[in-house]
């Protein structure tokens, strides 16, 4: 198996899928989010994602929200893209006991921030990582709202502003919650229990 | 095949697409710049959901900042429905080398909309251009040889390319476009896997992100795909096309007399330098130019093609070069 760091050459994309090739690249990307700080990382089929409606409704009173939250593509659904996946890496990360899910909402806790900005790290690498493998087609969600997460001292959040760009672009990405994905179903269907006392994050990066 | 294509071209539409066609516009594409060519059905272009997603997620620094650019652009419906009412499609490539393509720190300088001191960024515009140049050609042959085009792709943002030094998308602030002659949506803003489809074809395909550097890639290619339908084909003139708008003519006035136009000119052209002095270009990028002259070279004779005059000629890379510069409140 590949060490998780050991990728220096960009891999040349295959007319069709290698599935070996993808197991072991499967593997070797779990091991690098969990190198990056995930608490637990699993490999699971996209076809098994569990949705939830109305996804993008506001968690809070205050409004708060960003170019990814809610999601703004009118011409194009994230299940579609979701669905023509098979496999993605699905990763926790503790946040501090008795955190509350900030949901769409602004964050004040700054270690949960902190924990949140990790996932957004991790689904940044391991989705760098499977683009540089060959899956060119990979896309990575992270937790929370990423306007609270990068952007907590804006007033408004620039890429939603006609004529201004994203303030953290290629960082800043939608939430497994934003998109629809319930991730505590998922998390339970790998064997992560939902305590009230076991707090976690999750992302999912979607490989190929 | 020189000799054929020199003897007269126009002629009546003709009822179904001939080979011989498709061969001569192969050879064509790769006289205009392509560095390969093939002539492929319409079913063998592959288009994916998660294609427009590669630039939403994460949010490029250009998306939603230009017409064709997600979350603007064509649904996939609507591409399906401009490739079925085509037969075929010349799908062909611009290499581009991997020292320019992956440059270290490239990615920074394409973000921030500034040149790169050693020209990169530069003749990186020089290749897209060159594949806008090709794709425009294609369509114009297409329709010369008798048969309908209504839709061409390319590769990239043209808003980069085209439209550098201007402060903003026309097509989005008035519904028309600047370069309407010249412009195309790229085929992975239209949904389709031009990755996949070059891998099929052969080509060797590397992804290339911000991140890689020149020794970790074979190269880049930079695809083009223009669809060709016969005029009875069922359905063509109903589906959508990629055929944009064009700016209307500046309207002249009673007071446009001399003096008036030539101050107008100067204040144009001050702003235009302001522009380009804004986005670091300097005369260095003119030695720059020099290492990839056969690529601007070849742009500079497409668009003698395509417009017929070196007047034309001259007064399109004008255009390209006129701007003004951003203020700090648009950003990039």
């Amino acid at each position: 198996m590949e060490t998780a760091t050991a990728y220096p050459k960009a891999r040349s994309i295959c007319a069709q899928k290698d599935v070996r090739q993808l197991e072991r690249d499967l593997e070797t990307l779990k091991a690098l989010a969990l190198e990056k700080g995930a608490a637990s990382a699993f490999v699971v089929n996209a076809k098994d994602m569990p949705w939830l409606e109305n996804a993008s409704a506001r968690s809070g009173e205050e409004d708060y929200s960003s170019a990814h939250w809610p999601l703004k593509y009118p011409k194009d659904s994230i299940r579609d893209a979701a669905a023509a996946f098979e496999k993605a890496i699905f990763f926790v990360v503790d946040t501090p006991p008795r955190a509350i899910d900030p949901g769409q909402g602004p964050i004040d806790d700054k270690t949960v921030r902190a924990a949140c900005k990790t996932i957004y790290e991790i689904a940044a690498a391991v989705e760098a990582a499977a683009f540089y493998m060959g899956h060119h087609l990979t896309l990575g969600f992270a937790h929370a709202n990423c306007r609270a997460v990068f952007c907590p001292q804006e007033k408004r959040c620039w890429g939603e502003i006609k004529g201004r760009v994203c303030l953290h672009p290629y960082k800043a990405r939608p939430s497994m919650a934003a998109c629809g994905m319930d991730s505590k179903a998922l998390a339970a269907a790998c064997g992560i229990e939902d305590k009230a006392s076991a707090n976690w994050a999750a992302g999912i990066v979607f490989v190929d | 095949m020189k000799n054929a294509i020199q003897g007269q071209r126009k002629g009546p539409y003709k009822p179904r697409v001939m080979p011989t066609d498709l061969d001569e516009l192969q050879w064509l594409a790769k006289k205009w710049g392509a560095d390969d060519a093939v002539a492929i059905k319409t079913s063998e272009v592959l288009t994916d959901p998660r294609v427009r997603f590669k630039c939403m997620v994460p949010k490029c620094y250009m998306s939603g900042g230009c017409g064709h650019c997600p979350p603007n652009g064509y649904t996939l419906e609507d591409v399906r429905k401009m490739l079925d009412a085509h037969d075929w499609a010349v799908f062909f490539r611009v290499k581009v080398p991997a020292p320019i393509i992956a440059a270290k720190g490239l990615g920074k300088f394409i973000a921030d909309g500034n040149m790169d001191p050693a020209g990169n960024l530069f003749n990186l515009g020089g290749h897209y251009l060159l594949t806008f140049s090709i794709v425009k050609l294609l369509q114009k042959t297409l329709s010369e040889m008798g048969y309908v085009s209504r839709a061409g792709f390319a590769a990239g943002n043209c808003r980069d390319a085209l439209c550098h030094f201007q402060p903003n998308c026309m097509d989005l602030a008035t519904g028309s476009c600047r370069h309407a002659d010249l412009s195309s949506p790229s085929m992975e803003s239209c949904g389709m896997d031009a990755f996949t489809m070059a891998a099929r074809q052969g080509w060797e395909v590397y992804p290339i992100g911000g991140t890689c550097e020149p020794e970790s890639v074979g190269g880049g290619n930079l695809m083009g795909l223009v669809l060709i339908a016969s005029e009875n084909k069922p359905g063509l003139l109903e589906s959508p096309t990629t055929l944009q708008h064009p700016l209307p003519p500046k309207a002249k006035t009673a007071d446009n007399n001399l003096g008036e136009r030539l101050k107008q000119r100067r204040k144009e052209a001050r702003r235009s330098l302001d522009a380009m002095k804004q986005s670091q270009v300097t005369p260095a990028l003119l030695l720059a130019m020099a290492r990839e002259r056969k690529i601007w070279t070849r742009f500079t004779k497409n668009l003698h093609e395509l417009y017929g005059s070196w007047g034309k000629v001259l007064a399109k890379n004008h255009l390209m070069f006129s701007g003004q510069p951003r203020n700090k409140a648009q950003g990039c």
